[in-house]
């Protein structure tokens, strides 16, 4: 039998379990009725994937396309920073450096300066738009930072 | 029927009208794009809708459900892309259309058609919804224990391909929903950081599970650049699309009635109507080999049945708390987040907001049909947005839309780390879908499971009282034939795979 990324699924499972399990044994047990009933539903389901895999017959691995795993990382660093940074500079202010920064890092075309300007009014459209609709029309709190 | 019309001014109020508007550009908007699907179009737009009269958000969804379905015929047949999962069969001959110089006559065809099946499936709405709210309310604690089991079961059935994955995400999204403290004894559950005190709410969780993933998928798909029709606009052509559909009286009947049918059955969606619609369509054509081809009627089946089933996907959640699609499963974050409850309660006591809805999801169809229609001309322009733009856009209003509802931004982080683990997940085969769904069915389902048990510990005991009675047997019953459907489809799906890629049949192995 082949270890395929099929059985890292199963492992994920009763990783996922024991994670549960062991926050349900310092709960008190009233209240975990219900998830307990549920954790023995997934160790169940964990289990049938087990008798699943082992009656599986064929299990290769997948070559397929490269992933971009640096782009991709990328984005999640970004996002994460523009979460984190939208209660220090405001939600407009850091929308507008997401936008600005993410496009203009992940582009492939020359950074001229027709380009950057017209990223740069997008961004800026994109969050006169959103201020008109949250700002004025909605008038819900959003975060403000030092600027806005 | 009275009741609505008695409703129907509150219908016709500026706010509702502009929403309607709106919600049909958004909707054709978000459907065009292949990247972005109606569920996500519908997570996006829940946090809006808390600032609005209930009704008024209702419509919103609605509105942009049904255009977004619709809006999926755009890229289907101009990109060859089903721009919603629902538009796959108005691909088979849409493309091939708008590669004859005929896009715009296929858009049309695409729109009428759904504009037909449409209110086909909002009179279903209509009619069919309240005799079943009043059978709902026989139903006690275990009966609405057991529905949300069935509703679990029918969308983790549907992962095609992934039938443990998607229960084991049911669960999973149950379990989650748990977080917090217990509604019945107030003790707090799974709370390891202050974050979680207050559980997870579900505009965090419906935005996280479906715009993060999407997002990121996104990225990864950044440079891929579809091939693109030619779009050569015609005058005339809305006389001559009419008098189409006046030749294909049969057509539109059948896919009415088949995407009702399959709306109302939970979870086959809409997909499932167009192409089993187009299927029957060609085998009563007298002209079969013209499918696929670029037959109009082809498209005219497919739209006809995939929008009849929006209105009667509606018809379970509405009545039972069942969601007929994942779409309609974040429909019913929508109606919780106002306070409303699935059941008989919503034709009596919110009677308003209920049939205020349900005659908004009417008009919606004219206003789809039309938007669509004037929309199609500028469809080139839209569907020439770059991934590049449409990923960081997206991102900003997932933030912005999951901040806004309750102030907060551990709601943010929450919104965040789900997205980044479902991303994960669906690198593991994880369908998003059940997960949503057991997060919202969560509560309902543990809450009448706690006092199910408190009566049967009166009473009958807990077997007798869970797994006896003509009601709970009937769901109990549903459950495992629901089950039991997704192992034929799962040993179908390998079976198609395998066919279809012999060398690859490996990934079969995501049960």
């Amino acid at each position: 039998m082949r270890f395929s990324g099929e059985w890292i699924v199963v492992i994920i499972m009763f990783i996922v379990c024991a994670f549960f399990y062991a926050l349900i044994s310092a709960a008190d047990p009233r209240s975990t009725q219900f998830p307990l009933l549920m954790l023995v539903l997934m160790l169940s389901i964990g289990a049938l994937k087990i008798i699943a895999q082992i009656l599986e017959k064929k299990q290769l691995t997948n070559g397929g396309e490269r992933y971009p795993f640096f782009r991709v990382s990328f984005i999640i660093a970004a996002i994460a920073l523009y979460i984190v940074a939208m209660d220090y500079i405001g939600f407009y202010t850091a929308s507008f450096v997401f936008f600005l920064a993410s496009t203009l890092a992940l582009q492939n075309v020359p950074h001229t300066p027709r380009v950057i300007a017209m990223r740069a009014g997008l961004g800026l459209t994109l969050c006169a738009s959103l201020y008109l609709l949250f700002t004025v029309l909605l008038k819900v709190q959003i975060p403000k930072g030092i600027f806005m | 029927m009275l009741e609505m019309l008695e409703h129907f001014n509150q219908l016709l109020s500026f706010g509702n009208m502009a929403v309607l508007l709106l919600g049909s550009v958004a909707g054709i908007f978000f459907g065009a794009m292949p990247g972005l699907s109606p569920t996500m179009a519908v997570a996006l737009l829940v946090p809006f809708t808390f600032y609005m009269q209930p009704a008024t958000g209702l419509i919103l969804l609605g509105c942009v459900y049904t255009s977004a379905v619709a809006g999926g015929a755009i890229s289907a047949v101009l990109i060859n892309i089903p721009g919603a999962p629902a538009s796959i069969a108005t691909m088979l001959d849409g493309n091939p259309m708008a590669k004859q110089g005929r896009a715009q006559e296929a858009l049309y065809i695409a729109f009428f058609a759904s504009l037909l099946g449409g209110l086909a499936g909002v009179l279903a709405l209509i009619f069919l919804t309240p005799p079943l709210a009043a059978f709902a309310m026989k139903f006690g604690p275990s009966e609405l224990f057991w529905i949300s089991v069935f509703g679990i079961s029918i969308i983790a059935g549907l992962s095609s391909g992934a039938l443990l994955k998607g229960l084991f995400g049911g669960a999973l999204g149950m379990m989650i929903s748990t977080i917090g403290y217990s509604p019945m004894f107030g003790e707090p559950r799974f709370v390891f950081h202050d974050v979680l005190l207050s559980g997870i709410a579900i505009v965090p969780a419906l935005i996280g599970l479906f715009a993060v993933p999407q997002v990121l998928t996104l990225v990864e798909e950044l440079y891929i650049v579809a091939t693109k029709a030619d779009y050569r606009p015609r005058p005339g052509l809305i006389a001559s699309t009419v008098a189409m559909f006046l030749r294909w009286k049969r057509t539109v009947t059948l896919g009415s009635l088949l995407g009702i049918t399959i709306g109302i059955i939970p979870g086959a969606g809409g997909q499932v109507a167009g192409l089993i619609t187009y299927d029957q369509v060609k085998k009563l054509s007298k002209d079969p080999c013209s499918f696929g081809k670029g037959n109009p009627e082809g498209i005219s089946a497919s739209e006809t049945a995939n929008s009849a089933t929006v209105g009667a996907a509606l018809i379970p959640l509405l009545t039972l708390g069942i969601p007929g699609s994942p779409t309609a499963a974040v429909l019913l974050g929508g109606l919780l987040i106002h306070g409303l409850f699935p059941g008989p309660d919503l034709f009596t006591k919110y009677a308003d907001v209920t049939y205020t809805f349900i005659g908004g999801m009417f008009i919606a169809q004219f206003i789809m049909c039309g938007m669509g229609i004037l929309f199609s001309r500028y469809s080139q322009a839209v569907m020439n947005i770059p991934n590049l733009i449409m990923f960081p856009a997206v991102t900003i209003l997932a933030v912005i839309g999951t901040y806004c509802v309750q102030n907060s931004m551990d709601d943010v982080v929450i919104m965040f780390v789900l997205g980044l683990l479902m991303y994960l997940g669906q690198k593991l085969g994880f369908p998003s879908a059940p997960v949503v769904l057991g997060i919202i069915l969560g509560p309902i389902a543990e809450e009448n499971f706690l006092r199910g048990m408190m009566i049967a510990q009166t009473d009958v005991g807990a077997f007798s009282y869970f797994f006896t009675g003509g009601l709970n047997l009937l769901l109990i019953a549903l459950s495992a034939i629901s089950l039991l459907w997704g192992v034929i489809g799962d040993l179908q799906y390998r079976r198609r795979m395998k066919y279809a890629h012999p060398a690859g049949a490996a990934q079969l192995s995501s049960t």
